[in-house]
């Protein structure tokens, strides 16, 4: 059986997946919450299988799990399950993610078979997704969303406000998002910004 | 000139409340009563006692008028103004009075020199009363108005720094507190959700409706603006010695026209020119040289303001005696002492005034800046609270809502996922974080902690809190620099120091990675470092291998 340590810093969703995962028939080793407890259980464990949350709070994201457990055993397969419809809304710099490895969007997981099968097949490894954003505009989406001022943004970016207002202007027709009076159109770019990184939508 | 002084007009100050004053009346009684002997000539103790009796009397007198000025005319000062003339001419009126009121008496005791006529006497003495009063009322009520004003403002301005401080440091020392009050009763609730939960399905719509409702209550409060008490107060400091111990004002508008009517009334208009001017002259001398130095040393105010008008009003009567033939220097002895007298309190008066003018704005806008620096700072923590309202908010509606939705359509076991869902969302509002300042250790070890999974961290931190304002800077440099290590330096082992410098903390990180790698890397944390530190950072390789990079956050 397929040995498989899970990494999830959301309770819930650490339960329903294991769950999930044994009526697949793999063999769940250890389910944990944390960078630390991770590396520990790898360490003792050395599953076939690490399926990694990409947002694990603040400190090393998935992808760097995934560097240090193939440090560790080069072999080992790995599988991201996350929100984010693409890695560099998390972290900008998530440009290069670690080869072979599978890349699971949580909002569009149907059905937990569909998990199985990238597990399974998570040797073959698989596109990561994009979204239509370059890393300039995913890092101001992100600033943005995160309620930062556009002088804010342009301070801890180091350019100019103007390019910042361009960026924000560009991430916007590149999202869709229209501007007309009836929305704002920071409000609706941080929404967008919360959609895509699955993390709800806010009071409608 | 500012149009109003501590946001009162010269009207406002001279024709209130204060026009006329027992205060007044008790500053002016005592140099009044003391300016009489100027006059006494001859001084033996039974003249001495009996220019007393008449200076008491006369004095009597004063008040009389002024109390009856202020049962009439003056009465509804209070609330409304009377014209600064009408002050002025009060002075006038009673100060002449007075004067007459001496000089009649001093003839009827035989008091007065017999080379003098009576008639020119009278109009002298009673012209120099009217002077020195008419100029003298309106300068003392607007001295003690301002006075008045300086202490009630300030006093009030020190009790509402004193409530914003109190205020402050209740939110400051309490950020934990003011997160318990937003959450508890939230959390307190969904306890009492979790326990409604039976195994009746249709419990959990209701559930889910109430959790909704809260979320939405929470999102509305948060959006309403902060409260607006604004401050708009002066600060007030009775600095005025501090300021301009000796104003020029003061002898010439004062002192020169009194001692030349006096001296005049007392000898001729030649001998009464001669000897003010001189007079004046010699003071000029003693007042510049004193405000030369209250400038160069503030401090001194006080001390300048004494020896000045001691020095200053003794010499202007010698001055003046000499100038006006030299002779008969017993007789004018009471001038003498009664001159450094005179001399100290309308000093005293015109600087309060003049302080009062001159400072008004200044000190206000000084206060205001200190007031509006605090508020800012109450403002920031009400936005604080309105962001810490919308992240309970938003944990209810995006992760207990939301889970309470799924747990509706899951027939089977909906109740247990219902109750999980509350749970999980009391676990995440017991963990909601605001900002406050933290231990430069602490702050090392938390940001080190999910890094250390993946290499080895040694953190050695000074002693010290970094402030609330940089916590954010230090824990995304320290961030920044373990990620870095770790992701483009291959590193396994980083050493962290925070240190902290006479202004601001130094952080210093290094790594036995592949160092070229890092050090090369323009892109790498480059702006945050150059956005935190104004510029103030470096990054070099090591001499054997690995990478050291140091920001200096001020």
């Amino acid at each position: 059986m397929t040995s498989v340590l899970v990494v999830e810093d959301d309770s819930f969703v650490r339960a329903t997946v294991a769950t999930a995962l044994r009526f697949h028939d793999f063999e769940v080793v250890a389910t944990v919450g944390t960078a630390l407890e991770a590396m520990e259980e790898f360490r003792q464990l050395l599953p076939d299988i690490a399926l990694l949350d990409l947002d694990l709070g603040q400190g090393p994201t998935g992808a760097d799990l995934a560097v240090g457990m193939r440090r560790i055993q080069p072999e080992v397969g790995i599988v991201f399950l996350t929100s984010f419809e693409d890695p560099r809304l998390l972290d900008s710099r998530l440009t290069n993610m670690p080869e072979r490895c599978g890349y699971v969007v949580k909002q569009s997981l149907e059905d937990t078979e569909f998990l199985a099968e990238a597990i399974r097949g998570c040797g073959e490894g698989g596109a990561v997704p994009r979204v239509n954003l370059t890393e300039s505009q995913a890092e101001t989406l992100r600033l943005l969303a995160a309620g930062l001022s556009n002088a804010e943004i342009a301070r801890l970016r180091v350019v100019e406000v103007s390019s910042v207002e361009k960026a924000i202007r560009r991430t916007a027709e590149a999202l869709g998002v229209e501007h007309d009076e009836a929305t704002n159109q920071r409000v609706a770019l941080a929404r967008a910004y919360y959609r895509m990184a699955g993390l709800g939508r806010g009071p409608a | 000139m500012p149009r109003t002084i501590l946001g009162l007009t010269w009207r406002e100050h001279i024709g209130g409340r204060w026009a006329v004053s027992l205060l007044g009346f008790a500053i002016v009684s005592p140099v009044a009563f003391l300016a009489v002997f100027a006059n006494a000539r001859q001084p033996t103790p039974d003249r001495l006692l009996q220019w007393a009796a008449i200076s008491l009397f006369s004095l009597g007198a004063l008040g009389l008028i002024w109390l009856l000025a202020a049962k009439t005319v003056l009465r509804h000062r209070g609330e409304r103004a009377v014209s600064i003339w009408l002050v002025v001419a009060i002075g006038a009126v009673s100060g002449a009075a007075r004067s007459g009121l001496v000089v009649v008496m001093s003839d009827q005791a035989g008091l007065l020199d017999p080379p003098t006529t009576f008639t020119a006497v009278l109009l002298a003495r009673m012209a120099t009363g009217a002077a020195q009063l008419g100029v003298g009322m309106p300068l003392l009520a607007m001295a003690l108005s301002a006075n008045s004003r300086y202490r009630n403002e300030r006093r009030r301005l020190l009790e509402q720094q004193a409530e914003l401080l109190k205020r402050q440091s209740q939110e400051v020392g309490a950020t934990r507190a003011l997160r318990d009050a937003l959450t508890d009763p939230v959390r307190k609730r969904l306890r009492d959700l979790a326990d409604r939960l039976g195994d009746e399905n249709s419990v959990i719509s209701d559930v889910a409706l109430d959790v909704r409702g809260q979320a939405h209550e929470l999102w509305t409060t948060s959006l309403q603006p902060a409260s607006d008490d604004r401050v708009r107060f002066g600060r007030v400091v009775a600095a005025s010695l501090r300021y301009n111990p000796l104003p020029i004002a003061a002898v010439l508008l004062v002192w020169f026209p009194s001692a030349f009517l006096s001296v005049t009334g007392r000898d001729s208009v030649p001998v009464g020119a001669t000897s003010s001017i001189t007079g004046t002259i010699a003071l000029l001398g003693v007042f510049f040289l004193g405000t030369r130095i209250a400038h160069a040393r503030p401090g001194l105010g006080p001390v300048v303001f004494v020896v000045g008008t001691l020095i200053g009003g003794s010499l202007a009567a010698v001055v003046a005696w000499w100038f006006s033939g030299g002779s008969n220097l017993q007789g004018n002895l009471p001038l003498m002492i009664t001159s450094p007298v005179w001399l100290a309190s309308i000093t005293l008066v015109v600087s309060v005034v003049e302080g009062a003018v001159r400072q008004s704005e200044w000190v206000i806008r000084r206060l205001q800046e200190g007031i509006d620096a605090r508020e800012v700072e109450l403002h920031t923590q009400e936005r604080q609270r309105a962001q810490l309202a919308q992240e309970v908010a938003s944990v209810l509606h995006g992760v207990v809502q939301g889970r309470l939705a799924v747990a509706q359509r899951s027939p089977d076991d909906s109740a247990a996922l219902a109750r999980q869902a509350l749970d999980e969302g009391i676990e995440m509002l017991g963990a909601a974080s605001v900002a406050t300042a933290v231990a430069a250790e602490q702050l090392a070890r938390e940001v080190s902690a999910p890094w250390s999974a993946l290499m080895d961290i040694n953190i050695d931190a000074d002693e010290g809190m970094i402030p609330a304002d940089r916590v954010r800077d230090v824990s995304d440099v320290l961030e920044e620099c373990l990620s870095n290590a770790f992701r483009h330096g291959s590193a396994s082992r980083v050493e962290v120091k925070i240190q902290r410098q006479d202004s601001g903390w130094l952080v210093v990180v290094s790594d036995n990675g592949s160092g070229l790698d890092q050090a090369r890397g323009a892109g790498l944390g480059t702006s945050l470092f150059e956005a935190v530190s104004g510029g103030d950072w470096s990054r070099k390789p090591m001499a054997d291998s690995g990478c050291v990079v140091a920001v200096r956050l001020t």
